[in-house]
């Protein structure tokens, strides 16, 4: 089983603390991330996906260990051998960088505007020491071509560059150190959306010939469908369902995925679907509601749904790759937007 | 029905230090009453620019240069182009004839007020009401656009207020002198989705209730194929097609409209394999493609043809028009 | 009806040099545009030359002093006289008459004394600099006497004195600048980096430094330097003390800088190829805003010069025989001066030139600092 494995997060938690007062004395934690389970396969595309403050992009930036996990496991596959990543100091994980990389969201913020396109992909190869010179120039050029663009502009600045192109610097120093594992974090929702889809082309080109593991956060629900392998769907702080795309999407089994999944707009006219309306505002993570946390704004809500906290399971009749945190999974005939 | 807008050649240039920026280059289109027109386009197309210049607020650098932007006000008729921009007649129409709602509501609220002051004072300010009666006004239009317990939030400051709520807020501020045009320039684009479709519900079912117009500015063909009855597509300042939403979904003129519907992904009806994307990116609006400005990108590009003169916006049928050599009609400007 | 956009080549080639132009020179095209800061930095450069071979320019000994001529007016520099126009430029001399009630010399300029100006005439030899020693000056009077701003009480040269009181007001200040430079940026960089405990100590620290007064501190601080020190030290030393609060202002700025940096995505990208700290720091963080630190030292450098300026005038700085523009103006602090000789006060408005010029062409900075305006 482990074989095919190449992350697996176990109990996950980052809470930020809030501070009041003239001393800063802690009064409260964020809930960003509040124990999260899930693995990544090799080869796979791993959806996250859920509304602002749902913890998807905390989740994320906490693999990447640009965020000290606050309690869990992070237990990645590496050449020699099973890391805890949660559990290195900062500077031990200078070899695991190589392995896992991040793309951005914001294609403007991401690159350093006073280094030139060629410093900022080759930056990765030297700090790694693994070009120098000549071969460096090259790799820089081979890397530039691999993601669509002309080597010829390796000396210019980025802001040479339009939303899209940036985005491909950003992928090309991404991948400059043969990582394994990428963390995409909302990497098309800060495009225009005619370029959307030439990145996307690009990020499966470059997952399947390179054979990489992505985790793929993201709000945009038709990105993910089209994109992702499996999905988890988060909501506040905690995964609320998890399961191969095609099932998730076609029969959701949380409450909260078919109202998500009934409230995005489908750009066809003719499609007039009765919509979910969900009532009132994703909770606040620093103070959730008890039980399960989405019960305020559920209409199948029971009374146990306000005081038991629903565990991720798989649910009686379903197959064992798809699991659900909802006390009432077994009841409920939910729908989802399988094609006609 | 009845025409209540027009906007015929309207040019709206911007001076900068590096050139002329012809943000909205010969724009037309007609709002008719009770109707949603759609102007939909990515970056730099100019839809903010052009829904700005309605209201003549259009920001430092930018004026318009020609055009003409008829208000209809039963026989009456004003050419907002012509009036200045910081004069009295203009001020009459904006907030009282035509209100703008804008993505982030925080830019429209003062944060020293509360939410129920600013309701207030527009209803004092333009319906000469009595305060206690704009209070119970602005109580009933907090309840009439969905805010959750409208005694306590009218009194609350916009901070304080969630971002589904402040958009709340903003379109009972805009809508609470009824104006009988409401432009709403990408109202949905910083909320999440489940909010989002809070937000278009609202908007559509108060539009049917005051029998308002809206103009919705935005660039998510999902949120016009909901709302819009007529849609605009515009790329780098020009209208490239415009047709009743229906039309324009099912049987896309020109390249640019038809190659976007193709590319983005939907919901429910996964494509196999990679998505037909569009190559190449916008260019900038400082230095434009000669002939057709979508030609490098075109899939249906005709050398000599395509690169040599920008094609007119001809008519395909009575209501479905497109800017492209290979729509086979008549010329919309004879 | 067509149109086609026309593409200039100019044009494009100015884009073109765009995408390649580093930081700087981006700062350098905006910069450009800011007029007022371009003259600035010429006025600034100027006074800065002008100050520094005052022993060059300056036409007179700044210590010597003359009875003759007691608060003598300044001459006008004329090329028109009583023989016609003539291309070497020249003074008139005066005749004093003695007001016999009040004992005062007025002084009227008299047509019949014309000294014409000599450029680069040769002069007792002196050190330039302290360096190279040189016999030539910038100008002079063969014969007769030449006062441009006129006199002090003592007959002494106020063009020399302003000059020379101008070296020491323009420079004395830099080191404080500078300690509190090298100060601000290093605590206030860790501060911001580390955050956590250090942050929060270093920032009460800051906040106690910065509610204690200024002109008490320098009050008790030139009484408490060792007695023996000269003028000069003394100033000296308080002005490295002082530099120990003036740190704060900075330290803070450069604090919040690192604070919002450190969210960057472009840091964290660095953060996340396996980058040093000392790598990010240096190589992301730092340059980000170099730009921005020089504007604010620009913008420090001219209360500095206040700074000296005021404790001299109120008799805490430096004290004569040094020569200040702050003890100048100290010497000009009375009324009968106003009213008798308004030249004294001229270091006044070289301190305000001075003062002006540095905040414009600080502002000039701050607004080019960041050329790629927040996108």
């Amino acid at each position: 089983m482990t074989d095919n494995l190449i992350l697996d997060v176990r109990g996950l938690k980052k809470h930020f603390p809030t501070y009041k007062g003239f001393l800063r004395r802690i009064v409260g934690y964020v809930r960003a991330v509040d124990g999260v389970n899930f693995v990544v396969r090799k080869n796979e595309i791993l959806g996250l996906v859920g509304e602002s403050g749902c913890g998807k992009t905390t989740t994320a930036r906490t693999i990447a260990r640009a965020l000290d996990p606050t309690a869990g496991e992070m237990l990645f596959m590496a050449d020699d051998g099973v890391v805890d990543i949660a559990k290195l100091k900062r500077d031990q994980l200078y070899p695991i960088r190589r392995e896992i990389q991040m793309i951005f969201q914001d294609p403007y913020s991401s690159l350093n505007p006073r280094m030139t396109v060629k410093q900022i992909i080759a930056e990765p190869l030297k700090v790694h020491r693994m070009a120098t010179g000549a071969k460096l120039e090259s790799r820089v050029a081979s890397l530039l071509d691999m993601v669509g663009l002309r080597p010829e502009y390796m000396e210019r600045y980025p802001h040479a560059f339009s939303g899209g192109q940036r985005q491909r610097i950003g992928i090309a120093r991404a991948l400059s150190l043969n990582p394994r594992l990428v963390l995409c974090d909302e990497p098309v929702s800060a495009l225009d959306m005619s370029v959307q889809a030439q990145i996307l082309n690009l990020l499966q080109e470059l997952q399947e010939t390179l054979g990489l593991s992505y985790v793929f956060v993201a709000h945009d629900l038709s990105v993910v469908e089209h994109v992702t392998n499996r999905v988890a769907v988060m909501y506040v702080g905690k995964i609320v369902e998890l399961a191969p795309t095609e099932a998730l999407f076609g029969k959701p089994r949380h409450p909260y995925t078919e109202a998500l999944l009934s409230s995005v707009p489908v750009p066809d006219p003719e499609l007039t679907l009765e919509k979910i309306m969900l009532l009132g505002e994703v909770a606040d993570p620093s103070n959730p509601p008890t039980g399960c946390h989405f019960h305020p704004r559920c209409r199948y809500a029971e009374d146990r749904c306000r005081t038991d906290t629903p565990s991720l399971r798989v649910p009686a009749g379903e197959a064992d790759t798809h699991s659900v945190a909802c006390h009432l999974a077994e009841k409920l005939e939910l729908n989802g937007v399988a094609a006609e | 029905m009845q025409k209540i807008l027009e906007i015929d050649g309207l040019k709206t240039y911007f001076f900068t230090d590096s050139g002329v920026v012809r943000a909205v280059d010969d724009v037309g289109l007609d709002v008719q009453e009770g109707s949603v027109v759609g102007v939909v386009g990515e970056s730099g197309c100019g839809k903010t620019v052009m829904a700005r210049s309605i209201l003549n607020i259009i920001e430092k650098g930018g004026r318009i240069v020609s055009g003409r932007i008829v208000y209809h006000k039963g026989a009456e008729t004003v050419d907002i182009a012509s009036l200045k921009p910081t004069g009295a007649a203009i001020k009459r129409i904006r907030g009282r004839e035509i209100a703008m709602i804008f993505q982030e509501p925080m830019t429209s609220f003062s944060p020293v007020y509360t939410i129920g002051n600013q309701i207030m004072e527009m209803l004092m300010v333009h319906r000469r009401l009595g305060a206690t009666e704009a209070r119970r006004m602005a109580t009933e239009m907090l309840t009439r656009v969905g805010m959750s317990k409208p005694e306590q939030r009218i009194d609350e400051y916009p901070h304080q207020l969630s971002g589904g709520m402040r958009q709340r807020a903003m379109i009972a501020m805009a809508l609470s002198c009824d104006p009988r045009l409401l432009i709403a320039d990408e109202p949905t684009t910083a909320l999440d989705v489940t909010i989002q479709s809070q937000i278009i519900e609202l908007l559509k079912r108060l539009q049917q209730e005051l029998s308002t117009s809206i103009i919705m500015i935005t660039h998510d063909l999902g949120v016009i194929a909901e709302i819009a009855d007529e849609v605009v597509v515009m790329y780098l300042g020009k209208v490239v097609e415009q047709a009743p939403v229906r039309k324009l979904f099912r049987d896309p003129l020109h390249p640019y409209t038809s190659a976007l519907l193709r590319s983005i992904p939907r919901l429910g009806r996964k494509v196999e394999g990679r998505l037909p994307s569009i190559k190449g990116t916008i260019p900038d609006v400082r230095d434009l493609p000669p002939g057709c400005y979508f030609h490098p990108r075109c899939e249906s590009f005709i050398p000599g043809v395509c690169d040599a003169a920008l094609p007119e916006l001809r008519a395909a049928d009575d209501d479905h028009r497109a800017r492209c050599v290979l729509v086979n009609g008549v010329n919309a400007d004879d | 009806m067509s149109q086609t956009s026309p593409i200039h080549p100019e044009d494009a080639k100015k884009a073109n040099e765009v995408f390649y132009a580093s930081q700087w020179q981006l700062i350098w095209r905006k910069f450009r545009k800011h007029r007022v800061a371009g003259i600035c930095a010429v006025v600034l450069m100027l006074i800065y030359i002008l100050t520094m071979f005052c022993e060059f320019f300056a036409p007179h000994n700044p210590l010597t002093y003359n009875t003759d001529f007691v608060y003598a007016p300044p001459q006008r520099i004329r090329f028109v006289g009583e023989d016609g126009f003539s291309f070497r430029p020249f003074v008139y001399g005066y005749t004093k008459t003695r007001d016999m009630r009040t004992f005062r010399d007025t002084y009227e300029p008299d047509p019949t004394q014309v000294f014409p100006l000599e450029f680069f005439p040769e002069v007792a030899p002196y050190r330039l600099l302290g360096i190279w020693e040189v016999n030539r000056q910038f100008f002079g009077v063969q014969e007769g006497y030449i006062f441009l701003l006129g006199t002090d009480r003592m007959g002494r040269d106020m063009l020399s004195r302003i000059l020379y009181g101008g070296r020491i007001s323009t420079t004395i200040g830099l080191i404080g600048v500078l300690l509190s430079l090298v100060m601000g940026v290093v605590i206030g960089g860790f501060s911001g980096y580390f955050g956590g405990l250090f942050d929060s100590i270093v920032q009460r620290i800051m906040e106690l430094l910065r509610t204690v007064p200024t002109i008490p501190l320098w009050m008790g601080l030139s009484a408490a330097l060792p007695e023996d020190w000269t003028p000069v030290q003394v100033f000296l030393g308080i002005s490295i003390i002082l530099s120990f609060q003036g740190w704060t202002a900075l330290g803070r700025q450069v604090r919040s800088k690192f604070m919002s940096l450190k969210q960057e995505d472009f840091v964290v990208a660095a953060e996340l190829i396996g980058s040093s700290r000392s790598r990010v720091v240096f190589m992301h963080m730092l340059p980000s805003f170099m730009s921005h630190i020089i504007a604010s030292v620009t913008l420090a450098i001219p209360s500095m010069i206040l700074g000296e300026t005021s404790l001299s005038f109120l008799g805490l700085g430096l004290r004569p025989p040094i020569i200040s523009w702050g003890v100048l103006l100290q010497e000009a602090q009375n009324v009968r001066t106003l009213n008798l000789a308004p030249w004294l006060f001229l270091p006044g408005a070289a301190v305000v030139v001075t003062v002006l010029a540095f905040n414009f062409l600080g502002d000039g900075l701050r607004d080019a600092a960041d050329p790629y305006g927040g996108g």
